[in-house]
């Protein structure tokens, strides 16, 4: 084999989704206690491949070691409704379960009217979003150069990326980067 | 401290569609597991989103803390382990302990010509 197989590119999808959320400017307790003070109710709103998804996945343990129980749906272009089973579920959870939706600005108007209602007894509600509305905004995600340069280098250690011209030339989106580090590790022999 | 451990019969990891995976379990726990659960798995690896899939499950409840067993398990027909430069197919043999918790895995190659498919400019399809 004279290019680098999926499996050993430090960027394949596995690892990319193993990278825990970088705060940008905030500390997780500060970012904890406004969560707190919104009573579990709000938006993660940023564009794409800012960190949102990345986020609730980092947020969810977090939220499980206080007490808290998670209801958890994703709602993307593939599919766009949340299925009937999720809803059935819904109706299960307790005052201690924070529900969070992932894409919820895919959900059409009655459908999130009918969430605000069947969720006014749960703990909270967390949604993402990329643009403001829905929810106050809890969290703006966004990636810096610095950020950028972390999870790179987390990645790959010794590799020499120019963090700052990658994230310029993908208007900001780290998951873009990512790819295109995968296609660029790709046609290079593994050591 | 809670381990389990697989032994593959002669320490072979490579294996044609059909043939037998044959070895022995050994694990050592604190208390007695609600089950030990072998599974072959196969999963993607590489640039899209991750697939998995346990192609062979065996599952044994309630057995003793500290035991071992050998077993025997058929090789599905496929997916054939692939090693492309977008994408590859990777089979695990893994063994469970549930409640208390340990797992061990080893790397599996399922072929037919005793190694997994490699990329070649055949599959540039991009």
């Amino acid at each position: 084999m004279n290019e680098c197989p999926a499996h050993l590119n430090p960027f394949r999808a596995s690892r990319i989704d193993a990278l825990p959320y970088v705060p940008v400017d905030q500390s997780w307790d500060r970012m904890l206690t406004r969560l707190v003070q919104m009573n579990f109710r709000g938006a993660i709103v940023g564009p794409h491949g800012t960190g949102k998804t990345t986020l609730v996945q980092s947020l969810i343990p977090r939220l499980n070691e206080r007490g808290f129980g998670v209801h958890h749906g994703h709602i993307t272009e593939a599919s766009p409704r949340l299925p009937k089973s999720w809803w059935c579920a819904l109706n299960q959870c307790d005052e201690q379960t924070i529900i969070i939706i992932d894409g919820a600005e895919r959900i059409h108007w009655w459908p999130w009217h009918r969430l605000l209602r069947l969720t006014a007894n749960a703990c909270g509600l967390l949604i993402t979003a990329h643009e403001e509305g829905r929810l106050p905004t809890w969290i703006r995600t966004r990636v810096t150069t610095q950020v950028m340069l972390q999870l790179l280098n987390e990645l790959e250690p010794h590799g020499m990326h120019d963090a700052a011209q990658l994230l310029a030339r993908h208007h900001g989106n780290a998951r873009s980067v990512l790819r295109e580090c995968f296609g660029l590790k790709q046609r290079q022999r593994p050591a | 401290m809670n381990t389990i451990k697989i032994h593959l019969t002669d320490d072979r990891t490579t294996y044609t569609p059909e043939q037998t995976i044959r070895g022995k379990l050994e694990w050592q726990l604190d208390d007695r597991p609600r089950a030990i659960e072998l599974q072959l798995i196969w999963q993607t690896e590489g640039k899209g989103t991750k697939d998995a899939d346990a192609a062979v499950v065996q599952r044994w409840d309630s057995p003793a803390p500290s035991d071992e067993l050998s077993f025997e398990l058929t090789v599905p027909p496929g997916p054939l382990s692939y090693h492309g430069s977008m994408i590859s197919i990777l089979w695990t043999l893994e063994a469970l302990a549930v409640k208390p918790h340990a797992v061990a895995s080893c790397g599996i190659t399922i072929s037919t010509a005793g190694q997994a498919i490699e990329f070649s400019t055949a599959d540039r399809d991009e």
